[in-house]
């Protein structure tokens, strides 16, 4: 499937943004040129040779601070979409199998945190998780795993009642055999796409959290820290809180292009897009074909 | 309300080289079709998915999907050229002059309604009936179509019938602004063979006692040599065949239709009415 | 009442061999949603090595219930029956597995879109069987799939292709070369060509008669009267869970004995019309439903 998602260019923007976001989130405060959180120079300064990306309102390299801060903000995010994965794929995909009991319950748990107001709710799981980014992330990592829940649900019904199951069944399979060569390729394009818009999501709460100046107490740095923190300057100095915004924008982005990668080159219409590309590649096709009119299934046109 | 009846009532529906093409991909779907349905006429339509009949059906309903259309030629309905009709026309001339049932009772009828007030709603709005008369001639429709107790089916939901029921329904519901021609599309398909020929018996009844003009579109060369008196065999979009039933049935002259034949002969009933008579009754 | 045909009917004789699939007094109970009518009711029924045994009924006749639950997809509540000389209506899961993974029995689906997993190649769909009973190395599971394309007339080149991506025929061949992997001695058929063009039918037909062989024993499923007269030599006939006639195909569709069997024959269209008139129907019908067989 990555494989595949690599063929398209959505996909291929998106392993770059991506690999430059990881690359940042393990080795950013190790190449910070300054220490994040020392005054080092003048206030809101512009580009210059010895600070890149200026500096913010206190002095603080900026380009050091988006370093040191990227850990924190990508790995915040990060475990938003481990946490909303767990919590949420595992009860999706037993819910198939343990019967009625448990799948009417979890169903029920579910549907009431859908309900709830995302952004209030986080806000007030901090108050009463107290101030620190891993409890603010714990507690939007559970809101989040609603879409894991049903997407691995979904995918997990659709497999298991399935006829190809049924005759891998009559077979001789076992589970293990049907969750190995049935289960998995289906299951993996849209849970890849819950984890990459989860990531986009997640990335931009922390941003936001941090923003409102929750979860992280200054003068740690983190992305949206340094937004906040640089704001109110913005007509004395752009570039300061210019520079996280872009950085964030380009994070959410290729999450986004990637989940749209995973979305165009699966299933079905996903093959029927890479054969179109490879014979157009070798000078068969003059345009890739955007619309087809159905003609499967016995729904007939004719 | 436009009266067609006292124009040319001899030919109900008169097809000439109709075309019918896709415009995504471009593409031509009906390859020049002709065919005439006198008044009181059963005209059966045979050919399997992708041979064009479905499309032909629609073009003559004027209800072609989206990105379909009619490229050439005409249609007329009791004389009455209908590539020019608008919004208002096409609402005039349906239920009252021509009608249609297609494969799955269960999808055109509301799941939340009750059977009889979907019939009623027909009736008050086609032909502008009163309630009570409404309700009247609902009850009626409904043992016409020999459903044992109309009454009951009236207070019924789609959902609590069986699907030979729901066709009856169906039909009722088609019939009951008194159409002159009615489109029967794959209608016995999805019904177990005895309640197949059941709804075929009725569409025959109401032939016979309302001068009804039937089109029975079938995949199943017999279903269609049951009942009408003229086949057309399609295929990939085009006519193979077009004749009377016996002259079809017994000097056809395309090999698909030779196919259709032989394929009841060698492995139909008809293998066994020919060596050995049937004794049934 | 009920008049099953005797065997003394003619041209039915049954082999000697004990049969592959004995069917004995089975009963399968309601299902658990109201008014979901999956009864079998006392069905005794059998296959023969080098038979072709059709099961004709209408929906809602139990003739998929009895394919499901010699297949031990549904539980049977009453009966026995035995597969290949194995009692498995007491078998476990564990042994159901076993005995599956043997490959001793066979299903072909109706609609072959349904049954190959659509994100899997057509020559792995085919191979899985023997995948999943394992020790046979990746070279031989080749060749034997090769092997059984070619005995369905199906290209090799479409082994590597995905479902969608073939014809409707050529998928069904590709579910009864899957089916036929593993050397079964029985192979269940359910509407295996009601999803098919004419064309494709025939072919598929005939090929389903030419798998006629001492070793193996077929039991096509359908509601096409048509088909089932075309290839079958024994034929049994279920109303409402219970087998109300069975003979010789060509002796039970000529002189039918029982009211449904002769309304069953009499509702099929023909070429030269039906063999009964809508009145006779309609009696044959009233008759039936005062029976409350």
């Amino acid at each position: 499937m990555l494989r595949n998602a690599l063929r398209v260019p959505s996909g291929r923007i998106a392993a770059v943004l991506l690999g430059i976001v990881f690359f940042l989130a393990i080795f950013g405060p190790l190449l910070a040129p300054d220490a994040p959180n020392t005054t080092v120079a003048a206030q809101l300064q512009g580009t210059s040779g010895a600070h890149l990306l200026g500096t913010d309102y206190v002095g603080r390299d900026v380009l050091s601070r988006m370093l040191a801060g990227s850990t924190l903000s990508v790995l915040g995010a990060l475990m938003v979409v481990v946490i909303a994965f767990v919590v949420g794929a595992i009860p999706g995909l037993l819910s198939v199998y343990l019967g009625r009991g448990f799948e009417w319950v979890s169903l029920r748990v579910v549907d009431t945190m859908i309900a709830l107001p995302f952004l209030v709710f986080a806000v007030a799981m901090t108050a009463l998780l107290g101030n620190g980014v891993v409890q603010s992330m714990f507690a939007v990592g559970i809101l989040l795993s609603p879409v894991f829940f049903r997407v691995a649900r979904s995918s997990a019904l659709s497999v298991a009642r399935s006829q190809y199951v049924e005759a891998a069944t009559l077979s001789g399979a076992s589970t293990a055999w049907v969750m190995r060569k049935h289960f998995l390729a289906k299951v993996l394009p849209p849970i890849s796409i819950a984890l990459s818009t989860t990531m986009a999501t997640g990335l931009v709460v922390i941003a936001s959290l941090t923003f409102l100046g929750i979860g992280v107490q200054p003068p740690t740095a983190t992305w949206g820290g340094i937004l906040a923190a640089d704001l109110q300057y913005i007509a004395i100095q752009p570039l300061a809180p210019l520079v996280p915004v872009v950085v964030i924008l380009a994070a959410v982005l290729g999450c986004n292009l990637f989940a749209d990668a995973v979305r165009d080159v699966s299933g079905e219409a996903g093959r029927q897009l890479l054969n179109a590309r490879a014979a157009r590649k070798a000078g068969k096709l003059t345009r890739v074909p955007r619309a087809r009119i159905g003609l499967r299934k016995g729904g007939e046109l004719g | 309300m436009v009266d067609l009846t006292t124009v040319q009532d001899e030919i109900a529906v008169e097809v000439h080289d109709l075309r019918i093409r896709s415009t995504v991909p471009d593409a031509e779907l009906v390859h020049g079709v002709n065919f005439t349905l006198r008044r009181g006429g059963t005209l059966g339509i045979v050919g399997e998915s992708g041979s064009g009949k479905t499309l032909t059906c629609a073009a003559v309903l004027g209800i072609l999907p989206k990105q379909v259309e009619r490229s050439h030629g005409t249609i007329e309905i009791f004389g009455r050229h209908t590539a020019g009709f608008g919004r208002q026309e096409w609402v005039d001339l349906r239920g009252n002059v021509i009608s249609a049932v297609f494969q799955d009772p269960g999808s055109y009828l509301n799941p939340s309604i009750r059977l009889g007030k979907q019939i009623n709603e027909v009736l008050r709005v086609k032909k502008g009936l009163s309630r009570k008369q409404a309700k009247e001639e609902t009850l009626r429709l409904l043992s016409a179509m020999h459903l044992r107790h109309p009454e009951l089916v009236y207070d019924q939901y789609a959902h609590e019938l069986s699907g030979g029921m729901l066709q009856r329904v169906v039909i009722a519901a088609a019939i009951a602004p008194g159409p002159k021609i009615l489109i029967a599309d794959e209608a016995t398909t999805a019904l177990d063979v005895t309640v197949q020929a059941e709804v075929l018996d009725l569409l025959t009844e109401l032939k016979d006692r309302e001068g009804l003009s039937l089109v029975v579109v079938s995949h199943d060369l017999a279903v269609v040599a049951q009942i009408c008196d003229e086949v057309l065999v399609m295929r990939s979009g085009e006519i193979v065949e077009y004749g009377p039933t016996d002259e079809v049935l017994h000097s056809p002259s395309n090999e698909y239709t030779k196919l259709l034949i032989s394929e009841h002969e060698r492995y139909g009933l008809d293998r066994i009415i020919e060596s050995e008579r049937l004794q049934v009754a | 009442m009920a008049l099953t045909a005797s065997s003394s009917r003619r041209g039915c004789k049954l082999p000697e061999t004990t049969a592959l699939l004995n069917v004995e007094q089975v009963h399968v109970g309601y299902g658990r949603r109201r008014g979901r009518k999956q009864v079998v009711d006392s069905v005794d029924l059998q296959v023969h090595a080098g038979e072709i045994v059709g099961l004709i009924g209408e929906s809602g006749s139990g003739k998929t219930t009895i394919a499901r639950a010699v297949l031990g997809l549904t539980h049977v509540a009453r009966g026995q029956i035995r597969v290949a000389g194995e009692e498995v209506t007491s078998f476990s899961a564990s042994q159901w597995r076993d005995f599956r993974r043997r490959g001793v029995v066979q299903y072909v689906f109706q609609d072959p879109l349904r049954s190959l997993d659509p994100d899997v190649v057509i020559g792995d769909s085919i191979s899985e069987p023997l995948r999943i009973r394992g020790g046979l190395s990746k070279q031989e599971i080749k060749a034997a799939v090769c092997a059984q394309a070619a005995e369905v007339r199906l290209d090799e080149r479409l082994l590597d292709r995905f479902p969608a991506e073939i014809s409707g025929g050529q998928r069904q061949r590709a579910a009864i070369a899957r089916a036929l992997i593993s050397q079964p001695k029985l192979i269940i058929l359910d509407e295996p060509v009601s999803a098919l063009d004419a064309a494709t039918r025939v072919q598929v037909l005939e090929m389903l008669l030419s798998l006629r062989s001492d070793s193996v024993g077929l039991l096509y499923i359908s509601h096409d009267i048509g088909s089932v007269i075309g290839i079958t030599d024994r034929t049994y006939v279920l109303y409402r869970g219970r087998v109300v006639e069975h003979g010789a195909t060509r002796a039970l569709a000529s002189t039918p004995q029982h009211l449904y069997t002769r309304l069953l024959i009499g509702s099929t269209p023909t070429l030269s019309g039906n063999a009964l008139d809508g009145a006779q129907r309609r009696e044959l019908r009233a008759e039936l439903e005062t029976l409350g067989v």
